[in-house]
């Protein structure tokens, strides 16, 4: 079986002035920095770092919204990182993208018909007015909305329901790969758990693929097959969900682990976390996570690490594994 | 009450006057805090838990707000009928604030020595050289490197931590016996705020400081907190030690809440339960018990009166399955 969407070596360089009065003395920053990954039609690939590791980045360059600096993503089979605009637009249909914020990723001044109908107009689907109505009103009730609601505008909607909108608006041209970024961080709890319940029965039901983009690893283990754990423009540790849980090899992903707080105060209490502090002084290394790494040492110095298999297709990257 | 009690708020109501109508976002809350301890408020957003920590040190804008009722007793005084002035030595003194975001609340146009100066200049009687050594000691307390450097600083070189760890600075600066931490982790990285929980229990420990938690983390509160007050719609519906929230969870709200966040120990694939609807419009409330449109075990009286806080098992929750008025009350 071939994998829906590949990406392989793919990176991003963004050129960034630290003085705003020498606007052209910039310095490279790889934001995305040679990640390689495969997803199958149906899985969730679930995606986790901190701040600025470049997780967003990845998902906005999957979907062209930025030009790659080098790599390739293959989409169905078919490389797309080259096509222009016009070439990629009919295949454009197939991925979409689910934004973090639902305040701001809908446009205050279309009703939700029209947000939802947008789309589909523009990649010269519709067929009669008629038409797109009935469309409309089935995927304002696929992400369970009412279609009474269709005339009105995202302000009327809380934030749950704004997501649901935007669901709604990357089904309507018949998605297949979905890239949610931070999908549900922006809402509350007891919202959060009803939209990552329609992300999944949605999934279910139209054998979806979806790139979830997270901090929240809970929420990661929770609707992910395989995960991804980013750092520093790079993956450093990827394995299917329950391996990547129960055996963290990447001492990355076992601080990650070890720092998310358990509704549980027994547990919280008797854990002694570590205050990591960055050893700002030690030599550089190529490894990026060497100034925050409790294990490392001379061996790190040897070169870049790459991302190994060390069994059960259990990714690392890391020289110590 | 053998214990001592350091602040006190009684039957509190704030309320905010728009256009659209009167948003009742604090309906009557009442609780206390002794030296030391740490109290957790968790809601979801809306639900007043901001509102109960300016209210506390009278940081609501007037207009639109205004609390409309309530005490609240801090060394036997009211500090709601307190003059102005005094205000200006109880504020970062004697009660502080660490703020949500450490980006908007700390002034880019500063040095981050300018804003720590402040309130020691303000609060203390100490020279200048003191107080450069008084903040040089602070920022080594929330364990930030190269202090000096730091000083010079302005907001934007530091990252989202190092601002925080400011903020605390900042808060701890005069030896406050209160800290109102409102959401302190929120807009932070897991591994920042972790050391941020452990900065703040490390704090408690040493100077005995009591700390009121507003979070919406329940994870966040299991931690650190002793006590916690769940709010809902502008009101406590149940206040319960620490262990027995997290193991028996009385009302329906607090049940549903900790259902509804997927945990990382467990591997079941059960869909998460959710509380289904949303939070209310504070404008136009439900009937009854706010709470009951969402509620599984809703029955008849919850729609047409609202239940008050009881005391079950030394616990108290407001719902009318452990109302005594309630013939068809769950047995104790």
């Amino acid at each position: 079986m071939t994998p829906i969407l590949e990406v392989k070596e793919l990176t991003k360089i963004f050129h960034v002035s630290a003085n705003p009065f020498l606007p052209f003395a910039t310095k490279p920053i790889p934001a995305v920095n040679h990640v390689s990954f495969s997803v199958m039609k149906g899985d969730t690939l679930g995606i986790v770092g901190e701040t600025g590791c470049g997780k967003s980045t990845l998902g906005r360059l999957i979907v062209k919204l930025y030009p790659s600096t080098s790599g390739d993503i293959i989409l169905d089979g078919i490389p797309i990182t080259r096509l222009s605009e016009s070439e990629f637009r009919p295949m454009r249909k197939k991925i979409q993208m689910i934004f973090q914020d639902p305040y701001l990723s809908l446009d205050p001044r279309m009703t939700a018909g029209e947000i939802i109908g947008e789309s589909y107009k523009i990649h010269n689907m519709a067929g009669q007015t008629k038409e797109l109505c009935t469309l409309e009103a089935e995927m304002m009730q696929l992400v369970g909305l009412s279609s009474e609601q269709l005339n009105r505008y995202p302000h009327e909607f809380s934030g749950g329901q704004r997501q649901r909108i935007g669901l709604a608006r990357a089904l309507a041209v018949g998605a297949e790969i979905i890239i949610c970024d931070e999908p549900v961080s922006a809402l509350d709890v007891s919202i959060q758990a009803q939209i990552i319940n329609l992300f999944t029965d949605i999934q279910d039901r139209l054998t979806l693929t979806y790139l979830f983009i997270s901090h929240d690893l809970s929420m990661v283990k929770y609707i992910s097959t395989y995960v991804a754990v980013m750092y520093l423009g790079r993956f450093v540790e990827m394995a299917s969900r329950d391996e990547l849980f129960a055996h963290p090899i990447h001492p990355y992903t076992q601080m990650l682990l070890q720092a998310v707080p358990e509704p549980d105060p027994v547990k919280e209490r008797a854990k002694k976390h570590v205050i990591w502090t960055e050893l700002a002084e030690s030599q550089p290394s190529p490894c990026s996570f060497f100034p925050r790494c409790k294990r490392a040492d001379q061996s790190c110095h040897q070169g870049l690490p790459r991302l190994m298999d060390v069994g059960s297709g259990h990714q690392v990257a890391c020289w110590k594994s | 009450m053998t214990k001592q009690t350091l602040l006190r708020v009684e039957n509190l109501h704030t309320e905010f006057r728009t256009l659209f109508g009167v948003v009742k976002a604090v309906r009557g809350i009442s609780f206390e805090i002794s030296p030391g301890e740490t109290i957790g408020i968790v809601g979801e957003s809306g639900c007043g838990k901001s509102v109960t920590g300016l209210s506390i040190l009278n940081l609501i804008p007037n207009p639109p707000g205004l609390i409309t009722q309530g005490s609240i007793w801090w060394e036997k005084e009211d500090l709601l009928k307190i003059p102005r002035k005094q205000w200006l030595d109880i504020r970062g003194n004697k009660i502080s604030m660490i703020f949500q975001d450490p980006m908007s609340s700390l002034n880019p146009v500063l040095t981050i020595r300018t804003q720590m100066k402040e309130i020691l200049q303000y609060h203390t009687q100490k020279t200048a050289v003191e107080i450069e050594a008084e903040c040089i000691s602070l920022l080594n307390k929330v364990r930030i490197r190269k202090p000096k450097e730091v000083l010079s600083q302005y907001p934007h070189q530091l990252s989202g931590g190092m601002r925080q760890r400011i903020m605390i600075a900042i808060a701890i600066a005069c030896h406050p016996d209160l800290i109102i931490a409102d959401e302190p982790t929120t807009s932070l990285d897991v591994t920042v705020q972790a050391q941020m929980i452990d900065l703040l229990r490390d704090i408690q420990v040493r100077t005995n400081t009591a700390i009121l938690l507003i979070t919406h983390n329940l994870a966040v509160v299991a931690g650190m907190c002793q006590r916690v007050l769940v709010f809902y719609a502008g009101k406590i519906v149940e206040d319960s030690a620490i262990d027995d929230l997290f193991a028996h969870p009385l009302h329906p709200y607090t049940m549903g809440l900790l259902k509804a966040v997927p945990r990382l120990t467990s591997l079941d694939e059960e869909p998460l339960a959710t509380i289904p609807g949303s939070p209310p419009d504070l404008i136009a409330l439900p009937t009854g018990c706010t709470f009951h449109p969402r509620c599984q075990f809703a029955m008849q009286i919850c729609a047409i009166e609202e239940p008050t806080l009881q005391t079950v098992k030394g616990r108290k929750v407001a719902c009318w399955l452990y109302d005594p008025r309630n013939p068809g009350r769950l047995a104790e």
